[in-house]
């Protein structure tokens, strides 16, 4: 067959410099994958005499049976140079030249050689391209839409081979992926986007092997093609940034994913199909997720069963990170009592949390955890240190990112960082005012991939140290807490032995004082009490001890509201919601007021049904709006906390507009909000991550 | 049809028999036999679910793209010399008008013919017979293929020496192709690395490095048998092929082997050489980095080659 190639080259592209008088020499090639096959294609790389380097490569088959192999690659590659004609993208592919069709035996297409080496599987090199890659994609895109992901995924099913009843599992799982249907783009794709056909010359980029292109037309593809064989972890986030640099809407989700996956198995393993079920193809791409999913180790030295609020937080945190598609996290501390398996439901039930994994480490600290000695303390938290960096040696293989609130856990971060070199993302809930302390979390803060500050004010102030940084609320509202309890006040009232006939300002939480040593302001409404009707009595839920609460109680006495004031002990997670139906309007204090001071129990109250009277602060002042859904008050002024709770008790449209207004911004605040906005920084980061 | 010089001396299983029968392969005459009794009874899913990691290479469809450096058309007629079990065969009766199979055993060709029947290709006759005694008259034939097969014909202890019994067997090649006709050879380099650290045909290791006698001398001392299993330098091998007298002769360097040829680099075309060492060949290993250094040099590169595993020999009437 050669000499017939050579007779057609030099009848046909003689206009090429020195074909016409040069002899031509043939390198036979197959990739490994191809090369047995029947219907594989057969290259020819063409030389001219003396050259270093192919000037044309030739495609031709086995079989003139299998014709359409040479037939249906040209035609994709006309089809892909006249998009590409005339814009720099031109020279990125190889041109069609020739096609040879005798009709009867021999079939061949010849076209440009593309030269170059092939890219390395490095994160620096694909990230570059990646860019590069959209930015073609968005020069040809024309932006068409397949109107029904449903419809799409229905045809590709029909495609697999399976029958009908299997056909109509595989939808019931796709529809499970994806609960709503979508649009997705349109987009013709190279079909075969691996490293072997990427090629650099002089820091260009060039793309072979464009055989395939158009038969997959569902943006992002090739590029789910590209990452899943390079650098799985950064599957969404290289989808996610693809769409966004195309100027798509479009998510990187599950169900896309599965729709990616369903085409390599059509197109380009259909031997694999031969022997698969439904079963089978489920299992296989939930593995793949599995494998593709962002795992992210959560650490802390958090007391499981401390009823703290922070507890709370980062669970539904933690649960949150879970439910994003291809994120996977697991929440690990030193305090030991999960140990025992049962105990590990016994927690996730008790925050009505769903099944993720949490775990246990025992550690010598343990011995000195409750002591109030501050060599205990430190003892503690060194034995934290110990414990949690074993841990994190030994798990190394097992995570992509580790995630931190707590920077006294300093050992096992800077492992991670300097030893393991993965990213680490630091939660940053304030500003500490002691020195060493705070110099430390400082020294981390510098250090890490990424902050995510829960207040915009602590955001401003981590951007001196880390401009890296994103703003996440601690908490969110949950309406599950509302879900099931008795709204009847009369019923709570009685429950908790509040009495019927007062009205009452309410607030459960901390009474005394911050981590930080600053007071939580309750003494500022305390003090409006005297201003106030006689049947307006303050309950505060929350107190520890008597000694935290005594200068609230002789400031009470001496400003003569002490039979006015009631303090109450702490009081589970699960009765929180219970308390503050009791309640006639919800009283914030200040809460510290200092940057970061964002107090997680807001985004609760939001559901509750209740007027809130806030403090106007500034964390504060990033959830609660004035007149909209809540009242904000200058906290240190009484004759303010005054107005407001007398505007709300007389009148009930204040009280009820404040209501309607809280319910609906506490949609704005939802874990599932919270999950995506750190995962998708954390994604986004790394892949600026070397 | 072309019509053959005798007529069989038996049938076996409806295969003309030239010769006698002798086997020899990777699984014994019995487990053939199995192999062939389950293909007859179940079909081929049982037999591929018991035998195909056995059957190496065998469905694989390129070990005869040898044939797209020579002019094989539909009205061509090949013989498969020693086609074992017809994987070159198999390829070639897809682009050929008739492809002639021979060899010595009738177990192999048993095989083939269910192979050929299961694609169904009607155009392979096949027959059990020895290449010094073909019933095949002169100038019948366009192509002839002998795919691993010039080592082994020194076996034929009728001859002085393995070397004039490979250069007979050329010979013989010759006379039965049509003018112009084409003689594919696919033979192992005796200079292959490979063989620095894996055994000859020989069942010895290093016996194709040393010289023959020494060779000879070191097989009778540790097998009682004589060394007759020749491969050749690139030289000597066109060597054997200008005594017999072809008038024109391609190498080219099969990669990995002539087996499993994924590439064809002509022999000749350093560059070529050079271009697939330094493009083509993946991989970071030592050895690869090393041989990617000396394809810098064309003296280093062209030495190269005398170390490849195999030659594809291009012979023209």
């Amino acid at each position: 067959m050669i000499k017939l190639i050579e007779s057609v080259i030099h009848n046909n592209l003689s206009y090429f410099p020195q074909v016409k008088d040069s002899r031509l020499s043939f390198l036979k090639y197959n990739t490994s994958s191809t090369h047995g096959s029947l219907d594989g294609k057969v290259l020819f790389f063409v030389f001219l005499e003396g050259a270093k380097q192919p000037i044309f490569v030739v495609k031709t088959i086995r079989t003139y049976e299998s014709k359409y192999v040479v037939e249906n690659a040209y035609n994709r590659l006309v089809k892909l140079q006249t998009l590409v004609k005339g814009s720099v993208y031109e020279k990125m592919f190889p041109k069609p030249l020739y096609v040879y069709d005798d009709g009867r035996e021999f079939v061949f297409s010849i076209e440009t050689y593309i030269d170059g080496i092939a890219v390395k599987n490095s994160k620096k090199v694909i990230e570059s391209f990646s860019k590069e890659y959209s930015n073609f994609n968005k020069s040809i895109y024309k932006h068409e839409f397949f109107d029904s992901f449903y419809v799409y995924a229905q045809d590709l099913v029909q495609k697999i081979g399976l029958n009908e009843k299997e056909e109509n599992v595989l939808m019931g799982y796709v529809k499970k992926l994806a609960v709503t249907d979508f649009k997705v783009a349109r987009l013709p794709q190279h079909g075969d986007l691996t490293l072997d056909n990427i090629l650099l010359e002089n820091n260009e980029f060039r793309i072979i092997d464009c055989d395939s292109f158009g038969t997959v037309e569902l943006a992002g593809y090739d590029m789910y093609r590209l990452v899943v064989r390079s650098d799985h972890a950064k599957l969404f986030s290289s989808l996610d940034l693809y769409f966004k640099r195309l100027g798509l809407k479009m998510k990187a989700s599950k169900a896309l994913l599965f729709m990616y996956y369903l085409h390599d198995l059509v197109y380009k393993k259909n031997y694999i199909l031969k022997n698969k079920g439904v079963n089978d193809i489920v299992f296989d791409f939930e593995a793949l997720i599995e494998q593709s999913s962002l795992r992210i180790l959560h650490i802390t030295r958090m007391n499981y069963f401390s009823n703290k609020s922070h507890v709370y937080t980062t669970s539904k945190t933690v649960e949150a990170m879970n439910g994003v598609d291809g994120t996977r996290c697991f929440l690990v501390s030193t305090d030991d009592s999960l140990l025992e398996e049962s105990k590990k439901m016994t927690f996730l039930k008790s925050l009505n949390l769903s099944n993720f994994q949490v775990r246990s480490l025992s550690s010598l600290g343990k011995f000195t955890k409750n002591s109030s000695l501050r060599v205990f303390n430190w003892l503690e938290t060194f034995f934290s240190n110990i414990r949690m960096a074993f841990f994190v040696v030994s798990q190394r293989k097992n995570f992509d990112v580790l995630y931190f609130r707590d920077s006294t856990l300093f050992l096992p971060i800077m492992i991670t960082k300097y030893i393991f070199r993965k990213p680490i993302f630091m939660e940053s809930h304030a500003v500490l005012h002691a020195v060493l302390k705070r110099n430390l979390t400082e020294f981390i803060a510098k250090r890490s991939d990424g902050i995510i500050s829960i207040s915009a004010g602590l955001k401003e102030y981590n951007d001196k140290i880390n401009k890296k940084g994103i703003v996440s609320f601690c908490s969110a509202s949950d309406p599950v807490q509302f879900k099931d309890i008795v709204s009847s006040q009369i019923y709570l009232r009685n429950k908790y032995g509040l009495p019927q006939d007062n009205i009452i300002l309410g607030y459960v939480g901390n009474l005394s004082f911050t981590g930080n040593h600053d007071s939580y302001g309750f003494e500022d409404v305390i003090q409006a009490l005297p201003l106030l009707d006689q049947k307006i009595i303050l309950v505060g839920v929350g107190e520890k001890n008597n000694t935290e609460t005594k200068h609230l109680r002789d400031l009470a006495l001496k400003i003569g509201v002490s039979e006015r004031v009631i303090f109450l002990p702490r009081v589970p997670k699960h009765e929180v919601a219970s308390y503050l139906k009791a309640f006639d309007v919800l009283i914030h204090p200040k809460a510290g007021a200092q940057i970061g001071n964002s107090p997680a129990k807001l985004f609760e109250w939001l559901l509750s049904g209740r007027p809130i009277v806030a403090a106007h602060t500034g964390a504060i002042a990033e959830i609660l709006f004035n007149d909209i859904n809540a009242l904000l008050v200058e906290y240190k002024d009484p004759e303010s906390w005054k107005n407001a709770i007398e505007k709300i008790l007389n009148d009930k449209l204040v009280a009820n507009g404040l209501v309607k207004g809280a319910l609906l911004s506490a949609k704005n605040y939802t874990w599932e909000d919270r999950g995506r906005t750190i995962t998708d920084f954390i994604r986004t980061t790394l892949l600026n991550h070397e | 049809m072309i019509k053959f010089t005798r007529k069989p001396n038996i049938l076996i299983d409806g295969l003309p028999t030239f010769s006698q029968d002798v086997y020899w392969g990777k699984l014994s005459g019995e487990q053939m036999e199995d192999a062939l009794d389950l293909i007859d009874e179940k079909g081929w899913e049982a037999f591929n679910l018991k035998y195909k990691r056995m059957f190496d290479f065998t469905y694989e469809e390129d070990r005869a793209d040898w044939h797209f450096t020579i002019p094989i058309t539909k009205d061509s007629v090949v013989l498969d010399i020693g086609a074992g079990m017809g994987r070159s065969s198999i390829p070639l009766a897809r682009i050929a008008k008739e492809v002639i199979v021979f060899d010595q055993s009738s177990l192999r060709m048993r095989f083939l013919k269910r192979r050929a029947a299961e694609v169904k290709l009607k155009n392979i006759s096949i027959f059990i017979g020895d290449l010094f005694d073909l019933p095949l008259p002169e100038a019948s034939v366009d192509v002839i293929a002998m795919n691993g097969i010039l080592e082994w014909v020194g076996k034929n202890h009728t001859y002085a020496n393995p070397r004039l019994a490979q250069i007979e067997a050329l010979k013989i090649c010759k006379k039965l192709l049509k003018p112009g006709g084409y003689l594919y050879v696919g033979i192992e380099n005796r200079f292959a690395l490979a063989y620095l650290k894996g055994i000859d045909h020989s069942g010895l290791r290093f016996t194709s490095y040393m010289p023959r006698f020494l060779a000879n001398w070191y097989m009778k001392l540790r097998k009682g048998e004589v060394y007759d299993t020749y491969t050749y330098n690139k030289n000597n091998l066109l060597h054997l092929f200008e005594v017999v007298g072809f008038s024109s002769i391609d190498v080219y360097l099969p990669y990995p082997g002539y087996n499993l040829p994924r590439l064809l680099i002509p022999y000749d075309n350093i560059a070529v050489l050079r271009y697939v060492i330094q493009k083509l060949m993946k991989g970071n290993t030592l050895p690869r980095k090393f041989v990617k250094f000396i394809s810098r040099s064309n003296t280093l590169i062209k030495l190269y080659r005398y170390f490849f595993f195999s030659f594809n020999v291009i012979a023209k009437k």
